[in-house]
């Protein structure tokens, strides 16, 4: 019995030494769903012919304490990772993320009626979608610095859907929301009575979707980019996407 | 390197020069010690303060488990060892069990069910975030998910669920949608009562956290799940367990947006001075929907739009 199991052991790690190692890093993402995201592309890629073991990383730093470890082939990183990192980790980027054709979406800010000058949203609380560990520098970096503003001079609050932050900011729980415009029309089509007390403040700078790139030892990618661009929220693959936030790559 | 090291030498050189300057403008303060007081080891709790620390990285916290006990004279210690300059109590064991410690530690208190009903708590170094999801945020969701909503009918008992009625009646007004209450009194008859009503009447059905109604002794989820997916309504669910087994979603509490509101309102005590008694007991701000991509396919066809799967938190099944 012991050598059957030792025997069966042996062929796991044996298939595992043959798959391809893919790194996910997007700390945007649902993380409630990376079970579902995982098994999704896995079983997309067999389907493609691809064997591949898919590892989700929170952040930043297990993720290149891993890379030196595991010596992945590709990854799917967050495009603010990827323009941090992309030259030191020799990455050639393979596709991007898209929704529905954009490959970067734009965030509003959006502040109560009352508000009429930026300085008067510091100390005040602004709610914004997390971004993981990373939330903090990220919205300030990408939200708050383009409009002269700056994380310690006020006051956030993370939600994980732009409908919550709307909802608080129409009842004056929070003085300023960062969303999409994508959640401000469905939000002012079923309710547009909730936009009443609240405006838009700026339009903030385009984020690109996450990336899909490849490490420097891979020698032809086609394949694996292939796969990846055929990928759709309607197929095997699907909670792969809608973990991302994206409808496809290109 | 040796410009990188200069600049090194310059730059301490500046804080050594600043450093009296500085120390004379602006007194050292004590940095602010967060006393996390909990029920249990749950996963929630530690969510939630997971979500606290993500909004104030670097904040000093100290946690003490109460283990399901309102032990006083332990929670006493762990207050005269700590000295904590706000205390968030995470569970209504803990919250009761510090709203008798003392009246001049301020106090935050989250997770608490129903807080209205603990008189403990009004106290005026106490205020919290309630647990309590707004009826306004279910069907703000509801119709996110479903457009075509147009009224809802909502089994409950008279003795436990008249003001979440009522509270829906009014938030539903203003989005022009009709709640229709079905009073049940016997769980056993939850699928006779409904079908007494006109089913033109309504085109979607909510299961509210009665607890009269649903229990483990009685079979009312079962029939009102069958009779939802028999009529093609689609059911908004109790909590995730309800999702799982067949409703179509359910919005409850997010844990970790929790932690961050209570962060928020640790700030307005602690830097704005604001009394905690001033500060009213809000509604969570964060929400956490969960959708079961197989019961909306199933139940509205093509008027399942995908694309709701987006905006959820967790999907079932899971695969």
């Amino acid at each position: 019995m012991q050598i059957l199991a030792v025997t069966f052991s042996l062929l796991l790690n044996a298939a595992a030494l043959g798959a391809l190692d893919v790194f996910v890093f997007s700390p945007e993402s649902k993380s409630g769903q990376t079970q579902a995201a995982k098994l999704s592309v896995e079983r997309f890629l067999q389907i493609e012919g691809i064997q591949a073991q898919i590892h989700f990383f929170a952040n930043a730093v297990d993720f290149e304490r891993s890379v030196s470890r595991i010596k992945p082939e590709y990854a799917v990183v967050a495009s603010y990772y990827f323009a941090a990192q992309g030259r030191e980790m020799q990455w050639r980027p393979l596709l991007s993320g898209h929704l529905n054709g954009d490959e970067s979406f734009r965030k509003i800010f959006m502040v109560d009626q009352s508000v009429a000058k930026l300085s008067e949203l510091r100390n005040k609380p602004i709610a914004t979608t997390s971004f993981g560990p990373a939330t903090l520098s990220f919205v300030n970096q990408h939200f708050l610095l383009p409009v002269g503003l700056s994380v310690s001079q006020v006051r956030l609050i993370t939600v994980s859907k732009d409908v919550d932050g709307l909802m608080a900011l129409a009842i004056g729980q929070v003085k300023g929301a960062i969303v999409t415009q994508d959640s401000i029309e469905r939000l002012k089509a079923i309710n547009a009575a909730a936009f009443v007390s609240m405006k838009e403040l700026r339009k903030l700078p385009a984020i690109a979707h996450p990336k899909l790139v490849q490490f420097p030892q891979v020698q032809d990618s086609t394949k694996f980019r292939n796969a990846f661009r055929k990928m759709t929220t309607t197929t095997e693959g699907g909670d792969f996407l809608r973990f991302l936030g994206v409808t496809g790559f290109q | 390197m040796r410009s990188k090291f200069s600049l090194m030498n310059h730059a301490l050189l500046a804080v050594w020069l600043l450093a009296p300057a500085m120390s004379r403008a602006a007194p050292v303060e004590k940095k602010a010690v967060y006393a996390f007081v909990t029920d249990s080891n749950i996963r929630q709790f530690e969510t939630v303060i997971g979500g606290f620390s993500e909004s104030m990285p670097g904040a000093d916290i100290r946690i003490l488990n109460l283990q399901g006990k309102g032990d006083a004279s332990l929670l006493r210690k762990f207050v005269t060892d700590n000295n904590p300059s706000l205390i968030v109590a995470l569970g209504s064991i803990s919250a009761t069990t510090v709203a008798a410690l003392d009246t001049k530690t301020p106090v935050v208190f989250g997770m608490v069910l129903n807080h209205r009903r603990y008189v403990q708590l009004k106290k005026n170094n106490i205020t919290g975030v309630s647990m309590e999801i707004p009826a306004r945020s279910w069907l703000i969701q509801f119709r996110l998910l479903f457009p075509e909503l147009k009224g809802i009918a909502v089994p409950y008992n008279p003795d436990a669920s008249v003001e979440i009625i009522r509270d829906a009646e009014a938030a539903a007004t203003a989005m022009q949608i009709r709640i229709l209450g079905v009073s049940v009194a016997d769980p056993d008859t939850i699928r006779a009562k409904l079908a007494l009503e006109k089913s033109a009447d309504y085109n979607g059905l909510w299961m509210v956290a009665d607890f009269k109604l649903y229990n483990n002794d009685s079979q009312a989820f079962v029939s009102l799940l069958e009779f939802a997916n028999e009529n093609k309504k689609p059911l908004l669910g109790a909590s995730e367990a309800f999702v799982k087994a067949g409703a179509l979603f359910s919005v409850s509490i997010n844990y970790q947006s929790l932690g961050s509101q209570l962060a928020l309102v640790a700030r307005q005590i602690l830097e704005d001075k604001t009394a905690p008694g001033t500060i009213a007991v809000s509604p969570p701000i964060g929400t956490y929907t969960v959708i079961n991509k197989k019961t909306g396919r199933e139940l509205l066809g093509n008027k399942f739009r995908e694309e709701h799967l987006m905006h959820a938190d967790k999907i079932y099944p899971e695969e």
